[in-house]
């Protein structure tokens, strides 16, 4: 990863997280909200590798777990958005065009990253829910993904090419 | 491999064993303890960040809305004004009842009031059902220290349970951890409140020889050196009480007055009031035009 894409990673990460924890809070499919952090960790899996994906996922994570509110555990997130970016990553086919394929790799990610989440904070009792409910978010958080990656992530493809040719 | 694969697989490595580092001391971690300190460092870069983004999503919302034709400026500003009305006109029916009873009981005038720094709400987190916390614009510096009673024009809204420089994170009553002491209005029996998510609160009655109306509203007992409750903050009104055969309490349903979803406007007891007012929120020291439109006896 060169220095400009790492800059501009970094950018996206906190505007993701920062639009994340004001404006998208309040829309929300049965009781979860939209998230567009995890949309920037497949991008970047989907051009880097999955050892890249879970590195972003990583510090896209710790950067959402310590923005205030704040209600989960330190690392939590971190963790969920780093199995997201190794998923997204270890499938993604670098340079691929096709538009059906991130898609479904955005609906793995998510729901993966959703699980992971919620199993880490079940660990730690933390769960407030019941299982059927997790799972039921879990699931609206991947479609919501899916419908809010449709927009995004070519936006962000075309932000990373745009920024990798200036700069080669 | 190549010698870049590796570093960057000894850097995953790393940021790995350090995220499950966090998560340990987190889970383990007494409020104020090692990663509070981290989080309200973050919240001082972070806290005013989320504050402009704020700003500036109700800028674009605005510039929509004024493409509809609708006067936002006037509409926010009218909703602002009310809110902060009806933050001062905060259960006055309570407030003429104790006026009332301390003026007939202790003939005592000189009635506490309750500083508020007023704060908007910046960043919202949820939890699976519904909101648990949010983060409001007003920290430190202004004030605001940790575990003071947060409340808006409707009644109680939660705790201050982090505070940064500049922003404050509150604790919601729906969130599963909260629970707060309360004292039925009419009666004045007392008991706990908890949050349960999006559903109604649970209501635990320490009396069970107590019957309880629903619409019977309560508000807080107040605690110990007032924090983190200030007493006669209105919390609810029950929704039924059932008793638990084989228990020594009554437990029941709370509706709270807040609609934790549309908070916007809410204020920070900085100050408890310099007597302690039972269980009533004092109203602002009367004026003397308020005085002259005479309503107390």
């Amino acid at each position: 990863m060169t220095g400009p894409r790492v800059v501009l990673t970094v950018v996206v990460l906190l505007v993701a997280v920062l639009v994340d924890a004001t404006a998208l809070a309040s829309v929300q499919v049965a009781g979860t909200p939209a998230d567009l952090v995890v949309l920037v960790v497949v991008a970047s899996a989907l051009s880097g590798g999955s050892v890249q994906g879970a590195t972003v996922g990583l510090l896209g994570g710790l950067l959402a777990d310590l923005t205030p509110p704040g209600a989960g555990l330190l690392g939590a997130g971190a963790l969920a958005y780093a199995a997201a970016g190794a998923v997204a990553g270890r499938w993604a086919r670098p340079g691929g065009r096709s538009t059906d394929r991130p898609l479904v790799l955005v609906l793995l990610a998510a729901g993966l990253a959703g699980f992971v989440a919620r199993a880490v904070h079940g660990f730690f009792a933390l769960g407030g829910t019941g299982v059927e409910q997790a799972l039921v978010s879990c699931v609206v958080a991947a479609l919501l993904a899916v419908v809010l990656g449709a927009v995004v992530l070519p936006a962000l493809t075309a932000l990373d090419r745009r920024v990798a040719e200036e700069l080669p | 491999m190549s010698r870049s694969t590796r570093r960057a697989r000894a850097l995953l490595a790393v940021l790995v064993v350090v995220t499950l580092v966090l998560l340990a001391v987190d889970a383990a971690a007494s409020p104020g303890g090692a990663t509070d300190r981290l989080r309200s460092t973050a919240a001082t870069v972070l806290g005013p960040a989320l504050g402009t983004v704020t700003a500036a999503g109700r800028a674009v919302g605005d510039a929509f809305s004024a493409l509809g034709g609708g006067p936002r400026d006037e509409i926010d500003r009218l909703k602002r004004e009310n809110a902060s009305l009806r933050l001062q006109a905060a259960a006055t029916d309570d407030d003429r009842r104790r006026a009332h009873e301390l003026d007939d009981l202790l003939r005592t005038a000189g009635l506490g009031r309750y500083r508020i720094v007023p704060a908007r709400v910046v960043a919202v987190a949820n939890g699976e059902d519904g909101v648990r916390s949010v983060t409001i614009d007003a920290g430190s510096r202004d004030g605001v220290r940790i575990d003071m009673t947060v409340l808006d024009g409707d009644g109680l809204v939660g705790r201050v349970r982090r505070v940064g420089p500049l922003t404050a994170d509150v604790l919601l009553v729906t969130d599963p951890s909260f629970s707060v002491g309360v004292r039925l209005e009419a009666t004045g029996r007392i008991g706990v409140a908890r949050g349960s998510g999006d559903k109604p609160m649970r209501l635990e009655l320490l009396d069970a020889q107590t019957s309880v109306e629903p619409g019977a509203r309560m508000v807080t007992l107040g605690s110990v050196g007032d924090r983190p409750f200030v007493p006669g903050v209105p919390v609810g009104e029950v929704l039924d009480v059932r008793r638990s055969p084989g228990t020594l309490s009554r437990t029941g349903a709370v509706r709270p007055f807040v609609d934790v979803a549309t908070l916007d406007l809410v204020g920070v007891v900085v100050e408890p009031p310099r007597t302690d007012p039972r269980d009533a929120v004092l109203p602002p020291k009367p004026t003397a035009a308020a005085t002259t439109s005479g309503q107390a006896p």
